[in-house]
Parts: C-alpha cells; structure tokens; sequence
C-alpha cells in the first residue's frame, strides 16, 4: 500500500468544523462525508491506497460533526469498518485524543436497515 | 447570575410567567446596585424574547451610577426604546466593545471561530486556536439546536455574551437558552432511551438532579445493556475541556440544579429556571495552539 491520497480538514473543507447536520449549520459533519470524505475513501479501499485526513490547523471539532462524518460512513454510505481502519489514519497533533475518539465512533456505528 | 443565583432564577422565573400568559412587564430596577454582565446578558435576551411576541416590556434604570453605567453601556436601553424586533440572528455590542452579545438558532461554526480569534487576540495579542472553547460553543449550540424545544429542533435562539476584562486578563463566557433544560430534555426522551431509564434510575435512588449533573457530567451514566458510557458527547464533553484545561471557571445552572463544576460544588435551587445556563472564561492558563 504505497500510494496515498490525503485530506487536509482545514484547506480541502473548512477552518470552522461545524454541526452534525446539513440542516443545523454551515460545515456540518454531513456535509463533509458526502462532499469529501466518502469518494476519497471509495478510493483508497478501491485502489488498495492509504487515506490520510489530517485533523490540525482548524478552529476546531464538536463530537458531532465527528461521529456523523465518520459514524455516517457505516450508518449511510455502506462501509464495512475493516476496510475503513485498513485504508485511514488520522493526523491529530493539536488534539490527539480525537484520533481514539474516531475510531470508537467507527467500532459504535451500526448500518442503517433500509425497507 | 452566579452571585446570586436564587433570586435571578426567581426573578426570571416571574418574568417567564408574564410571557406565556402575554402579560406586559414593567421591569424597576431602580434599587439594582450591582449587576453582573451575564444578568445583563440574560435580561437583554428576555427583553427581546418578549418584543418577538409583541408583548410589551419596559423599565427604568438603576440609581446606582455604576450599574447605571453599566446599562447604558450595554445599549439595554437602546433596544428596550426600539420597536418590534423579530429577527433570526442578533449582534449587540457595547458602546466600548468589551460585551458583544450574539443570538442565532443554528449551530453557527463562522461565527464560533470569530468569536475566539477576537478573545484569544484580547488575551496573547494575536489569535490563537482555542479548541476547547470550540468545542465549548459548538456543543452548546448544538445542543439548543436539537433539545431546547419539545416539538421541533431549531425553534429556540441561543444567546453568547462575551466579556473582556482587562484587570483580570480573562475573557468570560454566558451562553443561555430559555428551552427546557438538561433534565426536562431527559425526562422527555423515548420511554425506550437508554438515557431515560437511567435518569428513572437514578431520580429514584438519589430524589434530586444535583447527583445526576455530576455523574453525568463525570461520565457515569453508562448504559447497562450495551455498556455504553455516556461520556465526551454534548455538556458531558464540556467537563473533559475544563479537565484538560481548554477552559476555566464552568459553572452550569439548569431546571433546578446549580454547579461550580471545577470545585465540585452542586446545589439544589429553590427557584427553577427553564432552559440552561452555561458560564466559562478563558485565560492564558488555558491550553492554546497558534494560528
């Protein structure tokens, strides 16, 4: 797994990390999966690559802009969590115990049974 | 607020009566000798909560040339003496700019982020990240963005007041919204909410809510099916930030509980308020990283 692709929060989506929802706020968690993070990591899962987000240099996270950007990958977008751990690390110097909170918002994240 | 906080809560609690009946107010606050600037804050949002609802409010200024002052600074009377206001969002500042008041119903990241680069700049000179009084607001707003109101999300405003206070170095933080409350919020989750069954719980081993804020506050509300705590999610977050010192001096006061959350003081109050209010500062102890 040589090829890497990279996010980097602050320049590819926003310095004010923002709500969970698309329907609270600017910059919300939702947002970012569905316009950022989930091609990207189709990619890397696709490609056998590594993705890279790097979480510093922004204002800032709420736990739900968190769990619903990374949670939501398994809830919304039909991720397994081996492929997502297998293809992600998270850069977090600025707070680094936002890197143990993401991967217990990917291991807690349940599919979404669709009728 | 803070220092006095039996008597405010019983003093909004009669202004809360005049609103739901759509009762005109005569607020005297001729014998008012000292005001805190979050009583400033919680009076001004009350104001305009009433004129939202074409109800009429008015008042008189203290006596006291230094909380007179005081109002006169914070424009108060400017937007008592001005029409009907209805508006989704808010910005009152001080003649002199140390209070900027804030009012909006989404959670609104920008405005988070300006708020901080302008505090952390009064505090170190420059701006400065401050991701623990971020994480403060956003969780705040997010939380009166889904449960300040019973029937839908987004209904209620929120209201930030920040103050600079140049003799203490520190810039201090009031954030209120007139929903129901922490408690009143649990109590109206799903019968099949793990978090309900756990308040039914605990309500019945310990009879008031001061135990309950401090377990959940400290993380021990955990779900016994699943063994899921409770924990970093919402106000629960905020006591981790004032644990790794992004913040200081947080003082939570909702339904009838009020607390020092870093002294561990809890109390029970006689005089209910509806909605929650939350107080931190921040100083140059608290955990920065730069722009």
């Amino acid at each position: 797994m040589t090829n890497r692709l990279e996010i980097k929060v602050a320049s590819d989506f926003t310095l004010s990390p923002g709500p969970r929802y698309i329907s609270e706020g600017l910059h919300s968690g939702e947002a970012f999966r569905e316009e950022v993070l989930k091609h990207k990591i189709a990619l890397a899962i696709k490609n056998n690559w590594k993705l890279v987000i790097d979480l510093d240099n922004t204002s800032g996270y709420g736990t739900s802009f968190l769990e619903e950007a990374f949670g939501g990958l398994i809830r919304h977008n039909g991720f397994n969590i081996s492929d997502i751990l297998a293809h992600l690390e998270i850069i977090s110097v600025e707070e680094d115990y936002l890197v143990d909170d993401i991967k217990s918002y990917l291991e807690k994240a349940k599919p979404v049974k669709r009728g | 607020m803070l220092n006095n906080t039996e008597e405010f809560c019983q003093f909004i609690g009669n202004l809360h009566y005049f609103y739901i009946n759509n009762l005109p107010v005569f607020v005297n606050m001729k014998k008012v000798v000292e005001i805190d600037d979050d009583a400033i804050l919680v009076l001004l949002s009350i104001m305009i909560e009433f004129k939202q609802k074409y109800i009429k409010y008015n008042g008189n200024y203290p006596v006291n040339k230094t909380a007179k002052s005081k109002f006169e600074n914070s424009k108060f009377f400017h937007y008592l003496n001005s029409k009907h206001i209805v508006d989704e969002h808010y910005l009152l500042n001080s003649a002199d700019n140390q209070i900027v008041t804030h009012a909006n119903k989404d959670v609104n990241s920008d405005l988070a982020t300006e708020v901080l680069d302008d505090a952390t700049k009064f505090l170190w000179g420059t701006p400065r990240y401050s991701k623990g009084a971020y994480r403060t607001i956003i969780e705040l707003m997010q939380n009166t963005n889904n449960h300040a109101s019973l029937t839908n999300t987004g209904e209620r405003h929120w209201w930030l007041s920040i103050s600079k206070d140049s003799v203490t170095n520190s810039v201090s933080f009031a954030f209120i919204d007139y929903g129901i409350g922490i408690f009143q919020s649990l109590k109206h989750k799903k019968s099949t909410h793990w978090l309900k069954k756990q308040y039914e719980m605990l309500i019945s081993e310990f009879h008031n809510n001061c135990d309950i804020l401090r377990r959940m506050l400290s993380g021990e509300m955990t779900n016994t099916s699943t063994g899921e705590i409770y924990r970093g999610k919402g106000i629960p977050g905020i006591k981790e930030v004032l644990d790794r010192k992004g913040i200081s001096s947080l003082h939570i006061i909702t339904n009838d509980v009020y607390s020092d959350v870093g002294n561990d003081i809890y109390k029970k109050l006689q005089n209910k308020i509806n909605g929650t209010f939350v107080y931190w500062e921040l100083n140059k102890e608290n955990i920065y990283h730069d722009k």
